[in-house]
């Protein structure tokens, strides 16, 4: 099929292949001229950057200065080590005193005796002494 | 400064780490967000809105945004890229919605890349063209056509930004090329593309 045959047969296609490419080109040429921002445009821009910046900052600072008391405990207990440390102490007393064990009864018995202890062991001088008056 | 020189500043650094930079009080990563991001917000804008000083508008609050979003910034969930073109994208189809049906052509002061007079002549009345073509399109599709065909971004991008399925950018895409190409018939000698 010659040139002028082709032509002939699908005028339709080469149109829209024409329109196509000279798309791609528009598009080509807005690609390579994109407007540029002026420098005002971009000194607002840096001031308004530095504006935000410093708002952050100081609203930053006082929450650095001042942690919350949770924050101060856990840190004065020695992080989350004393604080894990500190709440096993404390489940470990609990147990023991709701559950002792036989042989810290006798050993209590043993050193504190095994009868009622009285104010007037430790304070015999007020014996007859009436608390009602 | 000239706008190619500041660009070299931090080329390494991510712009999600510049960022955080900036949020963790860094002078300098302001200026290199600006210079990396500016001229991609302006020129989408503009190619939105065709029109310079309302382009800078939407740039400068943009920015201003990014600015202020920059403390609460979670890392990895978006490209800052991402949220910018999409917070724009909104911001110029709001615009568009607001003033609908009220042409406003001004020509942008673009990049000089020393061409011949002719040749520049012939350059601006096809950007003009297109823009003007541009203008004729419905907001979505012509968000979609700007950020593929001039941003150059992919598809997948393009749908993350404008909250749509790939499938649905092929479409507005496809059919605002359509378009483009029904607004610019009978323009091709006036626009030099007779001889190509």
């Amino acid at each position: 099929m010659t040139d002028h045959e082709k032509s002939r047969v699908s005028p339709a296609l080469e149109a829209k292949d024409v329109a196509d490419a000279a798309l791609e080109q528009l598009f080509e040429a807005a690609q390579k001229n994109a407007p540029l921002p002026s420098g005002d445009l971009m000194a607002r821009i840096l001031a308004d950057a530095a504006a935000e910046q410093a708002k952050n900052q100081a609203q930053e600072a006082p929450r650095r200065a001042a942690p919350s008391p949770v924050l101060g405990l856990r840190a004065a207990l020695g992080g989350w080590a004393g604080l894990s440390g500190l709440a096993g102490a404390v489940a470990l007393g609990l147990m023991i005193g709701i559950f002792p064990p036989d042989g810290l009864t006798s050993y209590t018995d043993l050193v504190l005796g095994s009868g009622s202890t009285g104010l007037s062991d430790y304070l015999p001088g007020l014996e007859g002494v009436s608390i009602d008056g | 400064m000239a706008l190619d020189a500041m660009s070299e500043v931090s080329p390494r650094i991510s712009d999600e780490a510049l960022l955080v930079l900036y949020a963790n009080g860094d002078p300098d990563a302001a200026r290199s967000l600006m210079v990396r991001l500016t001229p991609r917000v302006m020129a989408q804008a503009f190619r939105m809105l065709n029109d310079r000083a309302e382009a800078e508008d939407i740039t400068q609050e943009a920015m201003l945004r990014l600015w202020k979003i920059a403390p609460e910034w979670r890392q990895g969930e978006a490209m800052v890229t991402t949220w910018l073109y999409r917070v724009v994208g909104n911001m110029c189809v709001d615009r568009l919605r607001r003033r609908r049906g009220s042409p406003l052509d001004e020509a942008p002061e673009i990049a000089d890349e020393a061409p011949s007079v002719a040749d520049r002549m012939q350059s601006k009345t096809r950007i003009d063209a297109l823009q003007q073509a541009l203008g004729t399109l419905p907001e979505r599709q012509r968000q979609a056509v700007v950020l593929r065909h001039i941003e150059g971004l992919q598809n997948p991008e393009i749908a993350e930004i404008m909250e749509i399925s790939t499938e649905a950018v092929e479409s507005l895409t496809a059919r605002g090329k359509r378009a483009l190409k029904t607004a610019l018939s009978g323009r091709s000698e006036e626009l030099g593309f007779s001889d190509d």
